[in-house]
């Protein structure tokens, strides 16, 4: 259990928080790929038991491909990226038009560089709104089980609480058909900080 | 999947006695342990997350399946009251991968061990 209970008050504002750091995220995105309309569904924010967060992109065995980043400073927070491997393929062939969207040395590149610039944008707006200190680590990038790369964040974290926060929103490309999930994984640290500069605790 | 297949969730563990198949999937850098009784036909199977509860602080109760340290004499346990024999056990371990190939910051636990052990 964290050291504090979390609740609902606390989740909205986590929402609204990933909400304005991620639509920033996703107007990067959107004009890196020449301006085209993205859908952003509302960020969900949830408190979930730990066993059950391996599921919490849906099917926990489809292979994906995930760009993990951590950022230190004030808080420690985790943020992932990540796109089925066709919606990876989409978006190599989008950015580097002649390609087959393979997950070469080249593709692997442009899909971390894309995870660096919406992490960029959302740790920037969210730094803007708290006053808070956040420096990325570079980004690093797994193609496995979906299960397999959200449970091995948790371990490299080192997250022992049993219920863990998330916060989640998918993006659907127009055009270019690209659907992609974000995952933003605050450890316990984090939350207690950023609640008491929001003013919650 | 059939209705005699449990499935092992992460920081979780399940045993089973006769008929039956005990599962879990996504190991990651996560770390899955087999133990199986050939003789009395008991199976356990757990899903570790961490290695150390150490990590977790003591004077709260905490899901012991979740450390290593902790789930394995835990599983052994429930294996025995299901009538399995220590002397009988076999193991198998998969899982550990590094996924993330993250500047170094510590050392990994693997390395760790076989370095307390004088093993390079």
């Amino acid at each position: 259990m964290h050291a504090f209970k979390i609740d609902d008050n606390m989740l909205d504002a986590l929402k609204e928080l990933a909400n304005i750091g991620i639509g920033n995220a996703v107007t990067s995105l959107s004009q890196l790929l020449g301006e085209e309309k993205i859908n952003m569904d509302i960020p969900v924010a949830t408190l979930v038991p730990l066993q059950d967060a391996p599921e919490s992109l849906g099917e926990e065995e489809i292979p994906v491909a995930g760009v993990y980043i951590k950022a230190a400073g004030d808080v420690d927070l985790t943020v992932l990226f990540v796109l089925s491997l066709d919606s990876a393929a989409n978006l190599i062939t989008n950015l580097i038009p002649g390609t087959k969207g393979g997950l070469d040395q080249m593709g692997i590149s442009v899909l971390i560089e894309v995870g660096n610039i919406l992490t960029g944008s959302y740790l920037n707006a969210v730094s803007l709104m708290t006053g808070l200190n956040l420096l990325p680590s570079p980004p690093q990038i797994a193609v496995d089980m979906s299960g397999a790369i959200i449970s091995t964040v948790m371990a490299e974290n080192q997250l022992i609480d049993d219920e863990v926060v998330l916060l989640r929103t998918t993006i659907r490309t127009m055009e270019s058909r690209i659907d992609g999930n974000i995952l933003i994984l605050p450890d316990g640290g984090a939350l207690e900080k950023i609640f008491s500069i929001l003013g919650l605790r | 999947m059939e209705d005699n297949t449990i499935k092992v969730k992460i920081a979780d563990l399940a045993v089973k006695k006769n008929e039956g198949v005990i599962v879990t999937v996504g190991l990651g850098s996560c770390v899955g342990i087999a133990l199986y009784d050939s003789v009395n036909k008991v199976g356990g199977l757990a899903h570790i997350l961490l290695a150390d509860s150490k990590l977790q602080n003591k004077n709260e109760s905490f899901n012991k399946a979740k450390f290593a340290d902790t789930a394995i004499p835990l599983l052994i346990g429930k294996m025995e009251s299901l009538g399995a024999e220590r002397k009988n056990l076999r193991a198998k371990i998969a899982g550990g991968s590094q996924l993330f190939n993250f500047q170094k910051k510590g050392i990994s636990i693997g390395e760790k061990i076989l370095l307390q052990s004088s093993v390079s």
